[in-house]
């Protein structure tokens, strides 16, 4: 599923330039769950970034389900994310005037063509997860648990062939974080590929198989 | 491959306005007045070039008019004139009307109505391009044998007799009876005032012979005003010093005559009339600049606090062209809604303006367009800024904020 091959990455500041990613190669196989794990700072998000096709890495090669991502432009990118991946983050991000099913049915309002019965799978997708008796509520009235598991709903709603989860139990209690990675791991025996991002190696053991993320350079857990 | 579907952008651009409706009333405000301003110069123009070509029509443009100014009433001009005037430049004109009028009460049966009535010739019908609905005009005979006969304007026959078709009928006008012999086809005019000089409404008056109308014979007559066509009128320039001596020098001196040539005060009128629209269309141009910069500001400060939503919809999978659009949509649906808002003031303030200072304003199709018009624009420059800026940002950066 993931073929991720020596892949760089600088930020610029003015006066100096940051390596976030040292020659990081990372292969995950189709229904795999896979945690990457380490201090803040260290390059996860910007690795998860480069996963989710919102970023291009400096140098190196990425292929996803048998596509060259790092060759695409803008356009192609787009198409990639709304097509492929699914990407949960830390901090619940929503459209703060569209009401929930118009929020999980996002991705559909991008495809090509638009998503048909967008607002019925959104339903479905809410019900799944849940939540289907808050079908007219704004983001604003949730909590923060509820605001995850929308964020689930949100990603699984084109179908994708990757789901990437960017600290999804960081603002959570350890009673939500349990129901969201119970979520996460339900997903995964349904097939689904998974890579999780997290700080917290309780969460981490719910996966597969453990990275860890160290100054910009990932190395297996079972290497330590 | 770049999709342009603007209007799945419409719905939710009216949710999110919903929601943030004082930010959306204040940048409306703005193009709103902006337009209406436009809207009201645009019909006041409509409405003046409207009635400089209808006056035209109705007066032409080789048409000089003498005019009785003095208060006291006696009419200033006679018979003796008009042979001067024949005598000296009968080949250059087409037509001569003397004009005497009164007000009469006419009565058939048990109606009664105030009207208006003039005592002209023949040639009145040819100044004024009046048309038959019914019967003829006044003929030579009927001023030499001062017949009493009368022509009706339409309005007035309509009101009258109910009809048009009522040549033969009989009407008592004061003490005196007369015999309708034509009614008048022309529709109704507006009234056209130039100077002293007002064109009468040829539809609510009635007209009898002169002889009738003054009392004395055809080369003994006294009126107070006289109608000129000249054959062309390139001669009126040439003209013009040889009338005021034909008619008193001293006349036209002591202001008991004028000489009005309504062309050239239509003309006059008219380039006020651009003048003004000119102005006020500066003024609305500056108000709308301002109603521009408020949607503009809206729309910065819309891009930038959904920073982070427009970097979810980038991670979903929108393109750089979806935010574009999105953010396009949300400008222009502000100015259009107070472009429509401005429009219905603007028609508001049109028909004030029209009734206090009684100038002519015309709204027509041509008038909302131009006003529709003007706030697509207005929303478009005020959007497209912001909308590129929207659209340039980075999808992590704007994650990350």
């Amino acid at each position: 599923m993931i073929q991720a091959h020596s892949l760089d990455k600088c930020y610029t500041l003015p006066g100096q330039s940051i390596s976030v990613l040292k020659k990081v190669s990372l292969e995950v196989n189709e229904g795999e769950f896979v945690a990457i794990m380490g201090p803040s700072g260290t390059g996860k998000s910007t690795l998860l970034n480069i996963l989710g096709c919102l970023d291009v890495a400096d140098a190196g090669s990425y292929v996803l389900d048998q596509e060259i991502i790092s060759t695409m432009d803008d356009g192609a990118l787009a198409d990639i994310r709304n097509r492929k991946v699914g990407i949960i983050f830390q901090s619940s991000c929503f459209v703060d005037y569209l009401n929930l099913p118009d929020n999980v049915a996002m991705p559909g309002f991008y495809s090509h063509p638009p998503c048909e019965h967008s607002r019925q799978r959104a339903i479905e997708l809410l019900k799944q997860v849940g939540l289907g008796h808050r079908l007219t509520h704004l983001p604003s009235q949730l909590s923060g648990g509820e605001s995850q598991r929308v964020a689930i709903a949100r990603a699984l709603f084109n179908h994708p062939r990757l789901l990437l989860a960017d600290e999804p139990t960081g603002n959570l209690d350890r009673e939500n974080s349990a129901e969201i990675v119970g979520l996460l791991k339900r997903l995964n025996t349904q097939g689904l590929t998974i890579v999780l991002i997290t700080h917290d190696r309780e969460i981490a053991s719910a996966a597969d198989k453990l990275y860890r993320m160290q100054d910009g350079e990932l190395s297996s857990d079972s290497d330590d | 491959m770049i999709r342009i579907d603007l209007f799945r952008h419409v719905h939710p651009a009216i949710n999110m306005w919903r929601i943030k409706r004082l930010q959306a009333l204040l940048s409306i405000t703005g193009i709103a007045i902006g337009v209406a301003g436009f809207v009201v110069v645009v019909a006041m123009g409509q409405g003046a070039r409207e009635e400089f070509s209808r006056a035209v029509r109705v007066l032409g443009t080789s048409t000089v008019i003498v005019n009785s100014t003095s208060s006291d009433d006696k009419p200033q001009l006679n018979s003796a004139m008009l042979f001067d005037l024949k005598r000296l430049m009968g080949h250059e004109l087409s037509a001569m009307a003397p004009v005497q009028h009164e007000y009469r009460t006419a009565y058939i049966g048990r109606k009664q109505q105030r009207v208006r009535l003039v005592g002209t010739n023949t040639s009145y019908r040819e100044v004024f391009s009046l048309v038959m609905a019914s019967g003829h005009f006044l003929a030579p005979y009927d001023l030499r044998r001062r017949q009493r006969v009368a022509v009706l304007g339409r309005d007035i026959a309509l009101d009258l007799f109910s009809s048009t078709q009522v040549t033969g009928r009989l009407l008592r006008l004061g003490k005196e009876w007369f015999t309708v012999i034509g009614v008048l086809g022309n529709d109704r005019l507006p009234v056209i005032k130039l100077a002293s000089f007002q064109a009468p409404d040829t539809s609510r008056s009635i007209y009898i012979p002169m002889t009738v109308m003054s009392e004395g014979g055809i080369d003994d007559l006294a009126f107070s005003q006289l109608l000129l066509k000249f054959a062309d009128d390139q001669r009126i320039p040439a003209a013009t010093p040889l009338l005021h001596r034909i008619f008193g020098a001293s006349r036209f001196k002591q202001q008991k005559l004028e000489l009005i040539i309504p062309y050239e005060l239509l003309i006059k009128k008219k380039q006020f009339q651009n003048m003004l629209e000119f102005f006020l269309l500066g003024i609305s141009t500056i108000i709308l600049a301002v109603g521009v910069t408020g949607v503009l500001n809206v729309m910065l400060v819309s891009v930038n606090t959904r920073r982070s939503e427009i970097g979810l919809r980038r991670a979903v999978g929108a393109t750089k062209n979806d935010i574009l659009q999105q953010f396009m949509v949300e400008g222009v649906l502000l100015a259009v809604v107070g472009g429509s808002i401005g429009l219905l003031a603007g028609w508001g303030l049109g028909s004030i303006v029209a009734s206090w200072f009684e100038l002519p304003v015309a709204f027509d199709i041509q008038t909302i367009l131009i006003g529709f018009f003007v706030a697509f624009l207005a929303g478009v420059l005020s959007a497209i800024y912001p909308a590129i800026k929207a659209a340039g940002l980075h999808p992590v950066e704007a994650l990350r904020s």
